[in-house]
């Protein structure tokens, strides 16, 4: 299925299940929850807590169904912020507690994109790529990261190894350009 | 924090929607800009801006396969067998609970089973009430009375209430008006007073529920929520 068809398809779910249709919500749930759950799991590093912050999440998607509004957003931007704000908030809250395989995981190369998993129109990818291409690697490496893992400043200076001031300026150095890139 | 290096590069404004998007923010400058995407428009636009351009970057996560389990605990969450309306319909309750009842036999043994949070009292199967889902039959919370202490014991299950709303613990006696017993905890076992109303004939036909309620419990004394959990005292 095109890209445009499942987000279509998946748009219409979601707004059925805002008129309470429990099928509408397990469909939306079986063509997201594994996506979300590498997203939540991406962040939190702990199986337990990343399911917990899927039920959450379909839990929101079932009382706020009626908060999507698909002329604004695509399904699955809504539903991958969703997960990863719970997961965000879920890390934060954790406080000081230190994850294990941060090291590891500075050293692994993001997986490459599943074929199957593309959950984007491969032209808003292909510019988002084309605007971090033009950063400096280092700099698009740390924003990367950063969306993946849900670090703050702090902890992302910290897995990188640069002073918090110098990551604090790459990254908004990096927002900066890439709205102007995004926008152009 | 406040150390120089926050100061954003040399004229230019700090791009907080995209920091906060992006996941950056701890957790007190993530708060004060949530407040901030709930009161100003124009943040908001721009929070939806730049998560709508940076969550393609989202294709890279490998997907992972939830446990079998899951499904089915949302599902049992959001089954919503009844409206505030259903609740002066005393033949639905009565309908509903039968099921809970038939587990109360099986049941019973978990309530009496030794926990060291509780007092060692050993509750009789007549004294036990499975306030269960009515959806799933599934026990939420176990209530025993204790003619002792003049008690009923309230013992949670893993119940779980929405994101933001309190679990708030309602009587019906047979024939009248739910009222309110107050916000219960989901988390462990809590002790409230027998109610006059669960004393007599009134303890086998008194309906015990659990709707969930805005955080502190209905504000007008009416449950406004769903019917999460419903059951009575079964007749040894």
């Amino acid at each position: 299925m095109d890209a445009d068809s499942s987000r279509a398809l998946l748009s219409r779910a979601i707004a059925r299940v805002a008129n309470r249709d429990q099928d509408a919500l397990k469909y939306v749930y079986r063509h997201t929850s594994a996506k979300l759950l590498g997203v939540a799991l991406r962040i939190l590093n702990d199986r337990e807590e990343a399911e917990d912050v899927l039920q959450d999440v379909y839990l929101t998607v079932w009382n706020k169904a009626d908060r999507f509004d698909p002329e604004k957003a695509s399904p699955i931007t809504w539903l991958v912020s969703l997960a990863r704000n719970r997961a965000i908030d879920r890390l934060r809250s954790r406080g000081t507690r230190v994850m294990t395989g941060v090291e590891e995981a500075e050293a692994l190369p993001d997986a490459a994109p599943l074929a199957s998993a593309r959950i984007e129109a491969d032209e808003d990818r292909q510019r988002l790529d084309g605007c971090l291409d033009q950063l400096d690697p280092k700099h698009s490496g740390a924003v990367r990261k950063a969306f993946f893992e849900g670090l703050t400043y702090d902890a992302l200076a910290q897995a990188v190894g640069v002073p918090l001031g110098t990551m604090k300026s790459w990254i908004r150095r990096s927002l900066i350009s890439l709205r102007a890139c995004l926008e152009a | 924090m406040t150390d120089a290096t926050d100061i954003p590069p040399e004229g230019e404004e700090r791009p907080l929607a995209g920091e906060y998007v992006l996941g950056v923010l701890d957790a007190t400058e993530r708060a004060e800009a949530e407040r901030r995407l709930a009161a100003d428009p124009a943040f908001a636009r721009s929070v939806a801006w730049w998560e709508e351009r940076l969550t393609p970057l989202a294709a890279d996560i490998a997907a992972a396969q939830p446990s079998e389990g899951l499904w089915p605990r949302i599902q049992a969450m959001v089954a919503e067998p009844l409206k505030p309306s259903a609740w002066s319909n005393i033949a639905l309750w009565r309908g509903l609970t039968a099921g809970a009842m038939a587990l109360a036999a099986a049941c019973v043994v978990i309530a009496i089973l030794p926990r060291p949070a509780l007092p060692p009292a050993r509750p009789q199967a007549a004294e036990v009430a499975l306030i269960a889902d009515p959806a799933t039959n599934k026990p939420m919370i176990i209530a025993t009375l204790d003619h002792g202490m003049d008690q009923v014991m309230l013992t949670p299950m893993g119940m779980k209430m929405p994101e933001g709303r309190d679990a708030e613990l309602w009587i019906i006696p047979e024939g009248q008006k739910a009222i309110s017993l107050g916000v219960i905890p989901m988390d462990k076992p809590m002790r409230i007073p027998m109610p006059p109303d669960l004393r007599g004939e009134g303890t086998y036909t008194a309906l015990l529920a659990v709707t969930d309620e805005p955080i502190g419990g209905s504000p007008t004394g009416v449950a406004t929520g769903s019917v999460r959990a419903a059951g009575k005292f079964a007749k040894a």
